[in-house]
């Protein structure tokens, strides 16, 4: 927005606004904080402050000590969560620019009945296949495991295809010829050029596919029934079901776990903003200069 | 025309109808990925979804053709009918609610002030925490004695229960959304920064104000941006499933009900599989009638550039 000449005044009071909002959406993360470093006696009457009066410690410990065993065994929950989130973006980069390859560069008369197919299916709810998908798993063995997680994630999802496809279209068409005429057939085309070009598209869908893998309940929820094969969302989510208010579980160390689960999503954020907010500009320019 | 169909033209025909056919091939090799599990995961289990909801299927006995009494019974079902009003109030206070707050945290953040990349990251935190995780904090912020509540207090109000009073649980909900408001904020403010100034400029020569500017410049500008999340944030709300599973289980009483945690428990916790199919059914039915209902108003109220040249 163009800047005009700003009274001292009119600065104040957007500054004062600023502020107030910044206060109310920072209030919950102080309040998680607090929560979680709460201590027993404080947990018994579940009467949390707002800034953290207590530095309980202990529940960080507690959470963190037994890591592959007992009620909440974190480490196996964050290693099944890993397995989980790195097989998915591997999927998810793979398949995307692989079809959006074939949708943006090669030529045959039904393409566009095709691609029309492929925007149908972001307009699809996913509760719709959810019932039936399900059974397809169980029938082939899968329940239980977190394979019903990954193997959806190598046949590409409509977005990630559509937002690839126009990354494509924007590499400039010599590239293309020049390597053609080196004798790269297009699979050699697709690996040793196009991909190299739409790695800022991938990394953005690496990013997307992260947070939807790291937080996703729904499909752990409904895969999975052992402890032992749960990925951390699902864990939180069971534990915090099952707080009690002086036994083993609190909620103060469910809080510490939602903590725990927040951080690494706000960390790939901030790692990975410049591809975020630099895609528009990267587009098609890596190639041409 | 391009290099490699000039050559092929030289070669003539039957060379040219080899390329085609190798095209082809080509074409399929590279779509096979997803055409695959298109047929596989969602044509093939659409067709077997909606055959499933004419039948009584429970996963164990065998499934018999009922005709339509599934959805017939659907709408004669008390907390199918609550869940679906639970829904559309949701959906029709956050989606709203939402859109408005951002747009103007979004303006706000546009003025070229000292410390906006700061306000930008600190608004847009909440939206990147998992939604486990924020609904978690949430539960504990809106109990009786919890953090909402507390502050409230500040100011001399005895807040409600809010998760245990039927008549304002649903709020509960708003609460949540409307903390991820900078998920929305952040599309909007760079449609806003992506305004072209020259625009400004001129308006500012002919001597419009602070106001004319945002409502004919900025507003017309972003409003297919606005299109786009009014449609995605409708889409969303209808589909609303882990905050209602974590934080009320639909209580007290059926009041925070939804379509999709309900659609969920008469699945997995149930197993009346044709029932659920049905409700799925209708939910998607829902989804496109609103989806058609916003698009047809756009030409009303979203601006493209082209119409202009």
């Amino acid at each position: 927005m163009l800047d005009r000449k700003m009274s001292l005044w009119h600065k104040i009071l957007i500054y004062a606004i600023l502020v107030v909002i910044g206060f109310v959406l920072f209030a919950p993360f102080m309040y998680m904080i607090s929560i979680s470093l709460a201590g027993k006696q404080t947990n018994m009457i579940q009467d949390f402050s707002f800034f953290p009066k207590e530095f309980y410690w202990q529940n960080y410990k507690t959470l963190f000590g037994n890591l592959f065993g007992g009620e909440y065994p974190i480490g196996t929950w964050f290693l099944n969560t890993m397995l989980v989130v790195v097989l998915s973006i591997i999927g998810q980069m793979w398949s995307s620019s692989f079809v959006a390859y074939g949708f943006a560069k090669m030529e045959y008369k039904h393409k566009n009945f095709f691609f029309l197919l492929l925007l149908m299916t972001m307009m699809l709810p996913g509760q719709i296949t959810l019932i039936p998908v399900f059974i397809i798993f169980r029938n082939l063995g899968m329940y239980n495991t977190l394979w019903p997680l990954i193997i959806p994630q190598f046949f590409g999802s409509a977005y990630n295809i559509f937002f690839t496809r126009q990354f494509m279209t924007a590499i400039p068409g010599e590239l293309y010829e020049a390597a053609e005429l080196d004798g790269l057939n297009y699979f050699g085309i697709y690996r040793r050029i196009v991909l190299p070009l739409v790695m800022p598209a991938l990394a953005a869908i690496a990013i997307f596919t992260f947070n939807f893998a790291w937080g996703d309940l729904m499909g752990p929820l409904i895969y999975v029934s052992d402890s032992s094969k749960f990925t951390l969302a699902l864990g939180a989510a069971n534990l915090s079901a099952s707080t009690n208010p002086s036994g083993t579980i609190n909620t103060s160390l469910v809080m510490a776990l939602s903590f725990c689960l927040s951080i690494p999503q706000i960390a790939i954020y901030f790692f990975g903003q410049k591809y975020l907010f630099n895609l528009n500009l990267g587009l098609g320019n890596s190639g041409s200069k | 025309m391009d290099a490699s169909t000039k050559v092929a033209d030289k070669r003539g025909q039957s060379s040219a109808d080899k390329r085609t056919r190798m095209n082809r091939r080509w074409f399929f090799f590279f779509i096979s990925p997803w055409l695959i599990g298109f047929l596989a995961l969602t044509v093939g289990p659409m067709i077997f979804s909606f055959v499933m909801s004419f039948t009584n299927w429970d996963m164990m006995t065998q499934m018999n053709f009922v005709g339509i009494s599934n959805y017939v019974n659907l709408f004669s079902d008390p907390i199918f009918l609550t869940s679906m009003k639970n829904t559309f109030l949701y959906a029709a206070i956050s989606v709203p609610l939402n859109l408005l707050l951002s747009l103007g945290m979004a303006y706000l953040l546009s003025f070229h002030l000292k410390g906006m990349r700061f306000f930008r990251t600190l608004y847009y935190l909440p939206a990147i925490v998992p939604v486990v995780a924020s609904t978690i904090l949430f539960t504990n912020i809106l109990s009786s004695n919890g953090l909402l509540n507390k502050m409230l207090g500040f100011f001399g109000i005895h807040g409600p229960s809010w998760l245990l009073d039927k008549n304002i649980v649903l709020f509960s909900f708003v609460f949540l959304a409307i903390w991820g408001v900078g998920g929305t904020m952040i599309l909007l403010l760079s449609a806003i920064n992506s305004i072209n100034d020259s625009m400004y400029e001129s308006a500012t020569l002919d001597g419009a104000t602070r106001m004319q500017m945002f409502t004919h410049i900025t507003m017309p500008q972003i409003s297919p941006v606005i299109f786009f999340n009014l449609i995605t944030g409708i889409i969303g709300s209808l589909q609303t499933f882990t905050q209602v599973y974590l934080m009320t289980k639909g209580g007290p009483d059926n009041a925070s009900q939804m379509i999709v945690p309900y659609l969920y428990t008469n699945a997995f916790s149930y197993y009346r599989m044709g029932y659920a199919s049905a409700m799925a059914w209708v939910l998607f039915a829902v989804i496109m009638v609103l989806s058609v209902i916003v698009l047809k108003s756009s030409s009303a109220w979203v601006f493209y550039e082209e119409e202009v040249k």
